[in-house]
């Protein structure tokens, strides 16, 4: 492997690389640059596929900024040395990589000590934030401060808004707000150059609309930041949920196999709505449990197994087919009139179809009371439950894993088709084949999570990274592609966005020249080269 | 804690064993350097996991030995963002405990990020695979 903090960034002599880690310390300070390999060690992705392996992707140092001033001044010295950046906010992405860098040998910029939160409108329902504001930062602040907004929380609750934001993650909250890159408005940017761009309002001089109108006037940009290699963002506001009266949290089932197409339409259609205001999603219990030779034959049968079969088999183990949570926000008299309603379309849509009452919540809660609530974050209070006190026998893997996320096509076909493809991937790898579920928290997305046990010895890498590289091929045989992907899958992925000869691709990697000439900002990330490392390729 | 489990006394040798006091350090090292790992192992609390009777003993032996426990039923959350959190933004700190794997995967993750990590990780004996003791210690403290 790549030995951390004892790599030279690629290309870069030892005596160039020691003058740029000198200028990062008479920038930040010299407790605040780390090349020690100890120090350097803690920025190793904790879930790599790679782990111990000579690909496995590491920092060569890590530089910790508190101030966007000290930000410039360690882009500008990247630019004079070509030392490669990879900013992380507070390094939580895991699964998706964690903290490490796309291109071993880069130094990370940790921004997590820049973790003011700069303002909270109530009023406006908005906040603007630096990226190592966690929401557990944010959830203490507004209630310290008794403010009547929600922040939506990934799960688990740990990690920025900001960095979460911009690797698209997503909550459980309502529509506005539970899509974190949606839900952004306005942000600053330090580009390749060490310049500070603001978007949207925020171009103007003391604006007051920064957080209030995304789109400033002409092009709006926001978007290339995001997922991308085209700058450090060092600010972000987010529009807030502002604290209902009152929650209710339902679920609804429906009790046989081809009830899935009614469901989801259904399902959907009332999230268009906004009936259903909340995240939900889809899962089968029928499909899911221990899982015996027999479900495993209907599992992973070509084509799948029939509908009639599998009827018998929800109803030979007594369990629902379909079944969907869904959380209603407001007084409760309109919580009440949503749930009926949810209840009338249903019942008369899909017939057996039940439904439970899991919770109703009078808002503010008690620290007790908050801490009581078993769905936390649909009413956006971070959780960490995720690890102990939530693991069951079809829980996701304990310990290292990755993600496998692709982006299904919203309707029962192709979520019934996707269930029987994963299903066989995994089973052909020798791997314990998962339940089946599609989550929806973008607008109009659905996405079918998909958890590889990953470890630290190579046989498990081995086989989890065979598996995954299986994942991702099969998938774009059906012309599907994860949302958001590890990077050492992302030149994979990428290759699946191929209309027109690439020239989505092209199109980014025109823009990185354009916008960071010396190719020094995350190298390689979502597979967006710059020209010096395109090995000859335009 | 499990209904209908007795609860066992760990023997004051367990504790020190897997327990969180387990400031043993080099001989070989300086005064002022025995000093500051001293300070810098020694746990500032100790988690346990109340669901498992394997961990009153344990936390019984961390009091009298003057040590702040806090118990939890599996869920981290609060640990984390009342105490552990709030307290490693002051400055480095070592923590210990008793809990389930799950529980320190978790705790393990999170400390990377505040410049920590994992020192010592043991299969506590009598407890079935269920339940690991471990101390996590901020980067320089062996």
């Amino acid at each position: 492997m790549g030995t951390a903090g004892t790599m030279l960034p690629p290309g870069v002599s030892r005596g160039d690389f020691n003058k740029a880690l000198d200028e990062f310390r008479t920038a930040v300070g010299a407790d605040w640059v780390f090349s020690s390999a100890e120090d350097v060690a803690l920025y190793r992705d904790a879930y790599s596929p790679l782990w111990g392996e000579a690909e496995e992707r590491v920092a060569s140092a890590a530089v910790a900024p508190i101030t966007v001033e000290q930000v410039q001044a360690v882009v500008r010295t990247a630019n004079k040395y070509k030392i490669p950046l990879y900013p992380v906010s507070t390094g939580m992405n895991l699964t998706y990589g964690g903290s490490a860098p796309a291109y071993s040998g880069s130094v990370v910029v940790d921004l997590k000590r820049m973790n003011r939160i700069l303002e909270v409108s109530e009023s406006g329902a908005y906040a603007l934030v630096e990226p190592g504001v966690s929401y557990f930062d944010m959830y203490r602040y507004l209630r310290d401060n008794k403010i009547k907004l929600w922040v939506d929380t990934p799960d688990p609750g740990w990690g920025s808004l900001l960095g979460n934001a911009m690797d698209r993650g997503g909550g459980y909250t309502a529509s506005d707000f539970r899509d974190h890159f949606g839900a952004h408005c306005g942000m600053e940017v330090v580009l390749g150059n060490g310049e500070v761009l603001r978007t949207g309002n925020g171009a103007i001089p003391n604006s007051k609309s920064w957080q209030q109108h995304k789109y400033g006037i002409g092009p709006w940009v926001d978007g290339i930041f995001s997922q991308s290699n085209f700058g450090i963002v060092t600010k972000m506001g987010f529009w807030m949920m502002p604290e209902p009266e009152g929650a209710l949290q339902v679920s609804v089932q429906s009790a046989k196999h081809d009830d899935v197409h009614r469901h989801l339409d259904l399902l959907s259609n009332l999230m268009y709505q906004q009936i259903i205001p909340s995240q939900s999603g889809i899962s089968s219990p029928a499909m899911g449990g221990p899982m015996s030779d027999e479900l495993l034959s209907l599992r992973t049968r070509a084509g799948g197994a029939s509908s009639a079969e599998w009827d018998r088999y929800a109803q030979s183990k007594n369990r629902k087919f379909w079944t969907s949570n869904i959380t209603f926000y407001g007084p409760p008299k309109l919580t009440a009139a949503q749930w009926e309603y949810v209840k009338e379309r249903f019942s008369a849509e899909i017939p057996g179809a039940t439904f439970t009452e899991r919770g109703s919540f009078k808002f503010p809660l008690t620290d007790a009371q908050a801490d009581a609530v078993q769905d936390k974050p649909s009413l956006g209070i971070p959780s960490l439950n995720l690890f102990g006190s939530r693991n069951g026998p079809n829980d996701a893997p304990r310990g290292s894993h990755i993600d496998f996320s692709p982006i299904i096509p919203r309707d029962g076909a192709s979520f019934l088709k996707a269930a029987n493809v994963f299903a066989r991937t995994f089973a052909a790898h020798g791997q314990p084949v998962g339940g089946a579920a599609g989550a929806l928290y973008h607008p109009r997305g659905m996405i079918m999570f998909n958890s590889v046990a990953a470890g630290k010895d190579l046989e498990t890498n081995k086989t989890a990274r065979a598996l995954f590289t299986d994942l991702v091929k099969v998938a774009a045989e059906n012309d599907w592609a994860p949302y958001r992907v590890h990077p050492i899958w992302q030149k994979q992925v990428l290759e699946v966005y191929r209309y027109n000869d690439h020239v989505l691709h092209r199109f980014h990697e025109t823009l990185k020249d354009a916008i960071d000439p010396a190719g020094i900002l995350s190298p390689g990330r979502y597979n967006i080269w710059p020209k010096r490392l395109r090995g000859g390729r335009a | 804690m499990f209904p209908g489990k007795g609860v066992r006394m760990a023997t004051r040798r367990q504790f020190l064993a897997h327990g969180a006091a387990v400031a043993a350090v080099p001989l070989v090292a300086s005064l002022p350097a025995i000093a500051a790992a001293a300070a810098s192992r020694t746990p500032f609390a100790v988690l346990v996991d109340s669901r498992y009777p394997e961990t009153a003993a344990f936390a019984a032996e961390a009091r009298f030995q003057g040590l702040a426990v806090r118990s939890m039923a599996g869920d981290i959350t609060r640990f984390w963002a009342d105490e552990l959190e709030p307290r490693w933004r002051r400055g480095p700190a070592a923590v210990s405990g008793l809990t389930t794997p799950d529980a320190l995967h978790g705790l393990e993750l999170l400390a990377a990020g505040n410049r920590a990590r994992v020192i010592r990780r043991e299969a506590y004996p009598d407890a079935k695979g269920q339940l690991v003791s471990w101390t996590i210690a901020p980067i320089g403290v062996a």
